[in-house]
């Protein structure tokens, strides 16, 4: 799983309809120390009530699908949490 | 499957339901033969609840979402063992 923070929400009209409750977003990737990675997501978010500015994790590959219970979704990038807090070497980093 | 060391964990509130009750540690990759660090931290859900700077095996991709009794869970890295000890021919870890 790779950390991440929401930078865009994306509005799309017309999509697969199976993933039409959920929303898309945006997320580039951070490294543990918050630090920005040049490498960014497309992901799709399930009710979390997520928005821009939030930092999640983020699950790549066939295991982002399982997001929406066990159905045959379209997907390979999924947000499952939202990170509160960080702590490395005991030094924590609150986020909120 | 590989080896890593727990460096950090997180708190989150906010998650999706089916991981409820499980928190995601911060792992470092390590290479077994030299014990030195390899590439950059990464983030894994913890079913056995490890300790920090505990010696780790975790399962990637898509086979992490097996360590769980219930499949449809949203992970792609699971820790799955405590490795206790390591032998590596003369000295062990």
């Amino acid at each position: 799983m790779t950390l991440g923070i929401i930078i865009r929400e994306l509005t799309c009209s017309v999509k697969d309809p199976k993933l039409n409750p959920s929303k898309l977003f945006l997320v580039r990737a951070l490294d543990p120390d918050l630090s920005l990675r040049d490498e960014q997501f497309v992901a799709l978010e399930t009710g979390l009530g997520l928005g821009k500015g939030d930092i999640v994790l983020v699950v790549l590959g066939s295991g982002a699908r399982k997001a929406e219970g066990n159905t045959d979704l379209p997907v390979d990038c999924a947000v499952t949490a939202r990170v509160e807090d960080i702590n490395i070497d005991n030094k924590y980093n609150l986020l909120k | 499957m590989n080896c890593a060391t727990v460096i950090g964990k997180t708190y989150s509130e906010f998650k999706h339901p089916s991981l409820k009750g499980y928190d995601f540690k911060i792992l470092q990759l390590v290479n077994a033969e030299t014990g030195e660090p390899e590439g950059k931290p990464f983030f894994a859900i913890d079913p056995l609840g490890v300790a920090l700077d505990e010696f780790v095996a975790f399962e990637e991709s898509f086979q992490a979402t097996w360590a769980f009794e219930d499949h449809g869970i949203p992970v792609d890295c699971a820790i799955t063992a405590i490795i206790d000890s390591l032998d590596r021919g003369d000295e062990k870890k």
